[in-house]
């Protein structure tokens, strides 16, 4: 067993591996530099999370969020990539509340989309997808979904 | 004496230069594409890669930003002209 966080984490790559844009170039917890045989890509981070108690057996109620981040590299519509990439996230996403028993989807957070084109043989960018993902667990066993 | 026209002429005529076609003629220049790593506001960088050229203003001297420069058989867009004042001129480019 894993830790819910890193179950929903797995989730979400399954359900974003595959898409039209990205394909398979998708990519968790990266650190590492994207070359162009790895673009597009989507890459996927679970940075912050609140928990508060819901009853008397000290339950927790965790609000995940996760990133996911679609990058694109080309000479022409990187914006229009960006927002493709997105739409297919999104599609993808929203199919289903659920995630494989372990988390719900509450929603979009927010999105954010950034450029750079200097030092670059191509422009670059970034949109940037935020979602909240809701999972309850016991105080003690933080690897089982309840 | 010093004669920086003539010491342009030399850097460029020398092994260090290739030729590149512009405007339908030809420039010798110093071709540069070095790794780069490009910050875009993501968790991660883009690995990418800086060229730019470098060769005698004289012979850019109306270039313009969206123009065509082929270098080794792959052509890119002309982005920013950049004189330094001296005689030189660095073209940043953007791979087509």
């Amino acid at each position: 067993m894993s830790h819910v966080r890193k179950q929903i984490r797995d989730a979400v790559a399954t359900r974003v591996t595959g898409l039209t844009t990205t394909g398979t170039n998708v990519f968790q917890s990266r650190t590492y530099s994207l070359s162009n045989d790895k673009l597009p890509a989507l890459t996927i981070y679970t940075k912050e999370e609140s928990s508060d108690i819901v009853n008397m057996s000290r339950d927790l109620r965790r609000t995940l969020s996760i990133v996911i981040e679609g990058y694109a590299k080309a000479s022409s519509s990187l914006d229009d990539t960006l927002d493709t990439i997105a739409a297919e996230v999104e599609a993808a996403m929203g199919s289903d509340r659920d995630l494989n028993g372990v988390g719900k989807i509450i929603s979009v957070s927010g999105t954010e989309i950034d450029f750079a084109s200097g030092d670059s043989e191509k422009p670059v960018g970034v949109v940037r997808l935020g979602y909240d993902i809701i999972y309850v667990t016991s105080g003690s066993d933080p690897e089982t979904a309840l | 004496m010093l004669d920086p026209i003539a010491d342009l002429e030399q850097l460029f005529a020398n092994d260090f230069s290739i030729a590149a076609t512009y405007n339908s003629g030809t420039v010798r220049g110093i071709f540069d594409n070095q790794y780069s790593s490009v910050d875009a506001g993501g968790e991660v960088d883009f690995a990418s890669s800086d060229p730019t050229f470098s060769c005698k203003t004289s012979d850019v001297s109306a270039a313009v930003e969206g123009e065509t420069i082929t270098i080794s058989g792959t052509n890119y867009t002309i982005r920013e002209v950049m004189p330094d004042g001296t005689g030189m001129t660095e073209l940043v480019l953007e791979e087509q």
